[in-house]
């Protein structure tokens, strides 16, 4: 399955009438929810807690749905306060709600991201984005889509090494979220997706699949990357297959394909590598691990740039990531990148703000305890204790 | 100005727990204030604790503070969440504490008031707003020197508490209690 831009579809009436929803006041949306609920008014009533002549009283304008009936009727219908109150949803709600599998799971995922940086600009700690200057005029560059990609690449590139860091970093996420200001997750979401870009409410968030394999999970990365540095303005950009043929074939997947290919193997490195007279094996192998890219995305990128013919590329494309580290006598490091791809990573930014938002006293440790899964009692009991007897070192 | 007092679920809890709720009824006396969600806490509590019942039927605890301004459900639903780690798809999770702390740092009437929590968390929280708080052991301290318990009483009715798994702090003895 290839890449998938969500766009709000509907399935029931909040998403058939997003508009109509918007104009509406709080009474009509929680009218319409319990017209659609199937139940009686009464039996409505009773499971928000209120009974049938104060409902009645709200629905009509004579009394006012408080907090409480609100949370109640959220939860029962499975809709948010803030929706009840707006009638605005944003478009990652209605993606979790539209898609199935792995792909709802990790847009779930984004979108409880999202709402979190939400919250934490208004206590102070806006999403750091720092997007890449000129990145609109990227867009217009010479050399089509590639040529787009590539320009985007480069300035993204610089703006790495202004800040002593490289796409070759082996914690490119740690890089991303320090360079570019975007909080990268890694969660263990399912076999049928690769990652996501989320842009939402000034929140920035990529979410990547825990996987066995390294080089995909890194070209994934880059790829989300350069959706959101070319702007791609769609809220929330699901990619189930970052490697599938009909991904070029979308205008924003093949620029940010030639993005991520360009960040991660530069033309100007490749050719350096392979110098005045050609490649070896061991030394495609070596570079390959060096780039911490997959054997078969090096050999086609090396062969779009004519670095090696078809021939080379062919035998070249075939050598396992296994091969490839053990001809490089690197079989260390992938077996330390296969650990790290497979182990689930809270997105960094936010771990860092809720933190700050505790020590300030602007929140309680539940927010950043709920990003490291870890109970608040026994994270502050941690917090709070020494690290143990100097006499026992 | 009025020092109401808004006791958590918990607190309320602690004492059902050991079916005593005297002490807690004569220090909110007047003063007792809760937040409709709390309320209903409390009454879901109270399917599991019958003693929580007679709280709720008595007239110690003014009406449930109902918040239907749509600002203020905003603010209460931007505090739950950023605050206290509440999320979209469990709306009621930490919703007392939201609109507890949101009606004593917003409305006027009910600035001053005490929030009382054995909740750490919380607790922390309130007081960097400069909410004042208290705890079970001052509530009962309070019944101690308000003669409504006797010390050696009210440490044995807290390490009932403990004993039952509530968490909460304890004084280090009976003579402790009364001087607290």
């Amino acid at each position: 399955m290839s890449s998938l831009v969500i766009i709000p579809q509907s399935c029931d009436f909040r998403k058939q009438s997003a508009s109509l929803a918007v104009m509406e006041d709080v009474r009509e949306r929680v009218l319409r929810l319990a017209e659609s609920s199937g139940l009686t008014r009464r039996a409505f009533a009773e499971r928000i807690g209120l009974d049938e002549s104060k409902l009645s009283k709200s629905l009509s304008g004579a009394r006012r749905f408080s907090s409480l009936d609100l949370a109640r009727i959220a939860e029962m219908c499975q809709v948010t306060v803030d929706w009840l109150i707006t009638g605005e949803e944003p478009p990652l709600a209605m993606a979790a709600r539209t898609s199935g599998g792995s792909a709802a799971e990790a847009i779930a995922l984004a979108r409880r991201l999202c709402v979190l940086r939400g919250d934490m600009a208004g206590l102070g700690y806006p999403q750091p984005w720092q997007p890449v200057t000129g990145a609109s005029g990227a867009t217009g560059s010479s050399g089509g889509l590639a040529g787009q990609g590539r320009a985007l690449a480069a300035a993204a590139a610089r703006r790495l090494g202004e800040a002593g860091r490289s796409a070759a970093d082996e914690d490119l996420a740690a890089a991303v979220e320090a360079v570019f200001g975007v909080d990268v997750t890694i969660a263990a979401v399912g076999a049928d997706f690769d990652g996501l870009a989320a842009s939402s409410g000034g929140a920035k968030i990529i979410a990547l699949a825990t996987t066995a394999v390294p080089s995909r999970q890194r070209f994934t990365l880059a790829h989300e990357l350069g959706h959101l540095l070319a702007g791609d303005d769609q809220e929330v950009h699901l990619d189930h297959d970052i490697y599938s043929p009909a991904q070029s074939r979308d205008p924003s997947e093949a620029r940010a394909n030639s993005f991520a290919a360009a960040l991660l193997m530069p033309e100007a490195g490749l050719r350096a590598a392979v110098g005045q007279d050609g490649i070896t094996e061991q030394q495609f192998t070596a570079l390959a691990t060096d780039l911490m890219v997959s054997p078969s995305a090096l050999a086609y990128r090396m062969r779009e740039h004519r670095l090696i013919d078809s021939g080379s590329c062919d035998k070249l494309r075939k050598i396992s990531a296994a091969r490839a580290a053990a001809l490089a006598g690197r079989g260390r490091e992938l077996a330390r990148r296969v650990a790290a791809a497979g182990t689930p990573r809270p997105p960094g930014l936010l771990l860092r703000d809720t933190y700050a938002a505790y020590e300030a006293g602007a929140a309680t440790l539940r927010p950043y305890a709920n990003l490291l899964g870890a109970d608040v009692d026994e994270l502050r009991a941690a917090l709070e204790s020494d690290d143990g007897p100097v006499d026992a070192l | 100005m009025t020092e109401f007092l808004f006791p958590d679920n918990t607190v309320l809890c602690n004492f059902a727990t050991v079916g005593c709720l005297d002490p807690l009824i004569s220090v909110l006396r007047g003063r007792g204030r809760w937040t409709e969600a709390v309320a209903y806490e409390a009454r879901r509590s109270a399917q599991v604790l019958p003693a929580l019942a007679s709280l709720l039927a008595s007239p110690e605890l003014a009406e449930p503070i109902e918040i239907s301004a749509d600002a203020d459900i905003r603010q209460v639903e931007r505090i739950r969440r950023a605050a206290f780690g509440g999320t979209d798809d469990q709306p009621l999770r930490h919703l007392g504490e939201a609109q507890t702390c949101h009606v004593i740092e917003a409305w006027p009437d009910l600035a001053g008031s005490w929030w009382i929590s054995d909740d750490r968390e919380a607790v922390r929280y309130a007081r960097f707003r400069g909410i004042t708080t208290r705890e079970t052991i001052d509530l009962v301290a309070m019944a101690v020197a308000d003669g409504e318990i006797n010390s050696k009483d009210g440490y044995s009715l807290m390490s009932r508490m403990a004993s039952a798994g509530r968490h909460l702090r304890l004084p280090a003895s009976a003579a402790d209690l009364a001087h607290y």
